[in-house]
């Protein structure tokens, strides 16, 4: 059975992009457009993999990732991180701040995307 | 004390008055007839002389009169008989101060020698006064011309230019920080030359009217009015003046003006402005790095579609990657534009042109991106479905002397705004509208661009004049409003807004009209640096 992934991402643009990368690897894919969205659907579609903007409106892409990782039913799925900040700037000092108790993002990418890496990235998150 | 010299031919007389006169603490001379009597006054200058007339020999009466040859203001009593009143008022007549009679009354005698005694004193203080008053006058006199040299010397060297004319309008003052600023000399000014050459036509009159008003200063004053002034070479000069109205007691005599040569200052004002903007769009290229990364990742997103769609037959992704393309080509071109116009000292580009056709390009663009086949073929914005876009346009606003590229960029700027202003709403059933409307005004014509979108909060609205401020993370540059104002500005127009929170925004945009326009005419734009939502 095919791998299932969630993609959120406030853009459509984006969620089309990492869609057409994954798609074409035979992933299944769920999207969501916010964090709101995006912790409801990986509390019932358990996916394998997610796939999350963390500069997004309202319930942000931070509380999202800290709301997964404190949830006992989605804290073991392996989150990418996608997002046009640079590694190593205010944004590590932000999301560790935050959540201290939690782990870090098991991948990070950033804008713009790799689909080469993106696709090697998500293949060894989920052997 | 007082030195009393005493004449008279009979020595008991001599004797008894120089006794009693002795004891009265009056320092007595004695002579026994009128020639050692005029040796004994020139010996020993006394104030008061007390004389017997009828002598043998140099009488009293010629005594008198050489005495006061010698020194006028000698107090001279004399002594008379009493049937020799008319030998009196004789020496009266003479300037004697006195006179008493024979038999000599002690008492009589002292207040003769008592008034004399006053007047000597009275004398004396009013040539102390008379003497004091010269000194007075003199120094009073050093003084003026001392004050006079230093203001003459202030006006002269004064850094600012300062001229002063009569009632009539004849210029009476000039002085050199003038004749530098303007290049006429003081000699073929003052007397000569009509205070309005200085000024371009209208000018002169209008700081007339403006310092007869109250506007700047109150009436008859002028307080840092900026203005032009033109010089013998035809260059106009910014001005800063400041005059008054000269009054003589209530009647007004003339005016005089200070004139600050701005020309430097503007050079530095725009010099520090190029700079600050260089500068800012330094900080704006580092701050858009994810904006430009956005952009880059929607790029590619496009080419890799369009790839794949090739490449493996798929033709459904074809028209999705290709919009995806074209929307992130229009982005990046859109902030080339705005960075191009910040960063640069343009000149607008006026023309002849009609307002009414500006706004109804745009309006043809934005309809097109918001409701045409491109934004069908692609879902790129899926809650810009609802938004709806309006055009009312004032049919009475006629050709305008502006510029329609500027205009046409301030307008796409608001529009993008207020559709991003509507998709920001978070209540997804709320038909969102945007109306372009144009009005003719008194001074000139005005834009607004209403939307009934997200609105701003009061903190949004402080912050809107903030450098880069954006509220569309990395979606917004912060420059599109900085664009726009730098180009209302530019146009000699003004920018405003009105906001409320879950019930949208009005912007505003006034510009003069004409070819007259300069920058005076409407309030320059708001407060503080703009910038984009």
């Amino acid at each position: 059975m095919a791998k299932k992934i969630l993609i959120v991402d406030d853009e459509v643009e984006q969620i089309d992009f990492a869609s057409a990368i994954l798609e074409a690897s035979g992933y299944a894919l769920i999207t969501a457009m916010d964090g709101k969205e995006g912790m409801k659907k990986a509390r019932t579609e358990k996916p394998d993999l997610i796939l999350m903007d963390i500069m997004m409106p309202e319930q942000g892409g931070i509380g999202m990732y800290q709301n997964l990782k404190h949830d006992g039913d989605t804290k073991n799925i392996p989150v990418i991180i996608v997002t046009g900040i640079t590694r190593g700037g205010p944004f590590d000092n932000l999301l560790l701040r935050q959540g201290q108790d939690i782990p870090g993002p098991d991948g990070y990418i950033e804008k713009p995307m790799n689909p080469a890496a993106v696709l090697k990235m998500v293949s060894d998150l989920l052997s | 004390m007082s030195k009393v010299l005493l004449i008279d031919d009979e020595e008991p007389i001599r004797k008894v008055l120089g006794l009693y006169l002795r004891s009265n603490d009056y320092e007595v001379i004695t002579a026994a007839d009128g020639r050692e009597g005029i040796e004994a006054f020139q010996q020993e200058s006394p104030a008061v002389v007390l004389t017997d007339i009828k002598m043998p020999g140099m009488d009293g009466i010629e005594v008198l009169k050489r005495v006061k040859q010698i020194n006028s203001e000698t107090e001279v009593i004399v002594i008379t008989g009493h049937a020799d009143m008319d030998l009196a008022i004789q020496a009266l007549q003479l300037d004697a101060s006195d006179f008493i009679t024979k038999p000599v009354d002690n008492q009589a005698l002292l207040i003769a020698l008592k008034r004399a005694q006053e007047r000597l004193e009275l004398r004396r203080k009013l040539k102390e006064y008379t003497d004091n008053l010269e000194v007075m006058v003199q120094e009073a006199t050093e003084e003026l011309r001392k004050a006079h040299d230093f203001q003459t010397n202030l006006i002269q060297n004064s850094i600012d230019g300062i001229m002063a004319s009569e009632k009539s309008g004849t210029i009476v003052v000039f002085n050199r920080g003038m004749e530098n600023l303007v290049g006429y000399g003081a000699d073929e000014v003052i007397g000569k030359m009509p205070m309005e050459n200085i000024y371009p036509p209208g000018v002169g009159e209008t700081i007339n009217e403006t310092l007869n008003a109250e506007a700047y200063g109150g009436k008859n004053r002028l307080v840092n009015y900026e203005s032009v002034l033109i010089s013998r070479s035809g260059e106009e000069i910014p001005a800063r003046i400041s005059g008054a109205t000269l009054f003589d007691a209530r009647e007004a005599t003339g005016v005089v003006c200070f004139f600050q040569d701005l020309r430097e200052i503007k050079r530095l004002q725009r010099e520090l402005i190029q700079s600050e903007r260089l500068s800012a769009i330094g900080q704006a290229v580092a701050g858009m790095a994810h904006y430009t990364k956005n952009i880059l990742n929607g790029l590619q997103g496009g080419v890799y579609m369009v790839n794949t769609s090739l490449k493996k037959n798929k033709p459904d992704l074809l028209p999705k990657g290709w919009a995806m393309v074209e929307n992130n080509v229009g982005r990046i071109s859109d902030l080339v534009m705005n960075m191009l116009i910040y960063s640069k000292e343009r000149e607008p580009d006026n023309v002849d042109c009609s307002p009414n056709d500006i706004a109804q390009e745009v309006y043809d663009l934005m309809h097109e991106t918001l409701e045409g086949e491109a934004s069908k073929l692609y879902d790129l914005m899926k809650k810009q479905y609802k938004v709806k876009l309006f055009k009312d346009l004032d049919p009475s606003i006629n050709k305008c002397y502006l510029d329609p590229t500027g205009i046409h960029r301030c307008l796409l700027n608001l529009v993008t705004n207020a559709i991003d202003a509507c998709t920001l709403e978070s209540d997804e059933d709320k038909d969102f509208s945007i109306i372009i409307r144009t009005r003719k005004e008194d001074n000139g014509i005005r834009f607004d661009v209403v939307d009934n979108g997200s609105g701003m909060t009061e903190e949004v609205q402080e912050k809107l004049f903030e450098r880069f401020f954006s509220t569309k993370g990395p979606k917004g540059t912060g420059l599109g409003l900085l664009v726009t104002r730098k180009i209302i500005d530019e146009q000699g127009g003004a920018i405003s807004f009105e906001s409320a929170p879950g019930k949208g925004t009005t912007f505003t945009m006034r510009f003069p009209c004409g070819k007259e326009s300069s920058g005076n005419v409407m309030a320059p734009a708001g407060q503080g640096e703009p910038s984009g939502t």
